[in-house]
């Protein structure tokens, strides 16, 4: 979830920094926001041989800093409430909040932070950082594609709609119930607007 | 070769594999729901999809074999009103049987819980990932179960009034011992 939130962090931040870049503004870094009121963060469990079962954050927000001279510069942070959790049903969804899995009492926060975003195309963007989750820290990588950019948009309007993809393993963080049924890559998608 | 007053071998196969999966569908529904989140309700849910899509392929099946090969005359002591409503039993019953597996197919697409058919066959999404959507399939999938046994109830029903008490060689038509 950490890993999600910095990944939507990221993500945000290099839409924002293309635009900028683009146009060869000369300001220094622009604050845009992202979060679950325009966005949504969705998992799937990837490599069951049962079945691929899903699930989704419903709170969660971030902030992207762009910075127009140098996108590598551009910073983005998420913070995931992993309590906001839901999953097809409410019997899954609390198995998910207990100690097992996400520990939601002990491990409230989910959290992600860029350490570095890198232009990979016109329109795409690499972003990498880490992410925290049950109190554990790791690497995580997500590939966002950027679309709908306005760099004149005013305040509080879309200035760019990205979607990120990224993966980690869930045992990493702990998480290992069920693992050999369930498994243990878990696939993160991230849609949002960065609205200023 | 059958004789014309029975069903053909394949339709009896069809027939029966589908009965059997059926009870078995019936018992493990029932008792999985109930059951605490764990492995045992994993694979539950697992074989529970499995085989109703086995059943929804032979129902397809059966359906093709039907219009291929209609069904064995009703013999004469079948009553007028019980030869009206025998056809249209049976086609509510493949009906069923088609409408409950698509219905928990499109439940588990719409729960984002994508079915790989025993494990090796990864079976399409039929719906995007929408809980409302779930909720309301969920309630449809339960109602038709509970409809389909109120009519196996009928068809069972029916198979002891016609040979318990009539003996007038109805099950014969269907029985997998008889040629």
């Amino acid at each position: 979830m950490s890993e999600t939130r910095r990944r939507v962090f990221l993500l945000g931040g290099a839409a924002a920094l293309l635009p900028c870049l683009s146009i060869g503004r000369a300001s220094a870094a622009e604050q845009l926001h992202i979060g679950a009121a325009r966005g949504s963060i969705d998992f799937a469990i990837g490599d069951s041989k049962i079945f691929r079962t899903t699930g989704s954050f419903k709170e969660w927000q971030g902030l992207v800093l762009v910075d127009d001279a140098d996108v590598a510069r551009s910073t983005v942070q998420v913070n995931v409430n992993t309590n906001s959790i839901q999953m097809m049903d409410t019997q899954q969804s609390e198995m998910l909040k207990d100690a097992d899995f996400f520990d939601v009492a002990k491990f409230p926060k989910m959290t992600y932070a860029s350490s570095k975003v890198t232009r990979t195309s016109d329109s795409t963007l690499k972003v990498e950082g880490t992410i925290t989750l049950r109190g554990i820290t790791r690497p995580m990588e997500l590939m966002v594609s950027v679309t709908d950019r306005k760099p004149d948009a005013a305040a509080g309007a879309r200035y760019a709609r990205f979607r990120a993809e990224g993966t980690l393993k869930r045992s990493e963080f702990g998480m290992v119930k069920y693992i050999d049924v369930v498994g243990d890559m878990v696939d993160f998608s991230i849609r949002t607007d960065a609205w200023r | 070769m059958p004789g014309a007053d029975t069903y053909t071998p394949v339709a009896k196969v069809l027939h029966w594999l589908t009965a059997l999966a059926v009870l078995g569908l019936i018992g493990l529904g029932l008792w999985m729901v109930g059951l605490p989140i764990g492995l045992t309700k994993l694979y539950a849910f697992a074989w529970h999809k499995w085989i109703g899509l086995t059943v929804l392929t032979l129902t397809v099946l059966r359906w093709i074999w039907r219009i291929l090969h209609p069904p064995p005359v009703l013999p004469a002591t079948v009553t007028p009103w019980e030869r009206a409503l025998a056809p249209w039993v049976h086609i509510l019953l493949l009906v069923l049987l088609l409408a409950l597996p698509v219905s928990g197919w499109l439940m588990s697409s719409a729960g984002g819980v994508k079915v790989i058919w025993f494990g090796y066959l990864p079976m399409p999404d039929l719906v995007e990932r929408d809980l409302h959507l779930f909720e309301t399939l969920r309630t449809l999938h339960h109602w038709l179960a509970w409809t389909l046994m109120g009519v196996l109830v009928l068809h069972l029903g029916a198979v002891v009034r016609h040979d318990l008490l009539r003996r007038d060689g109805i099950f014969r038509r269907m029985s997998p011992f008889t040629r």
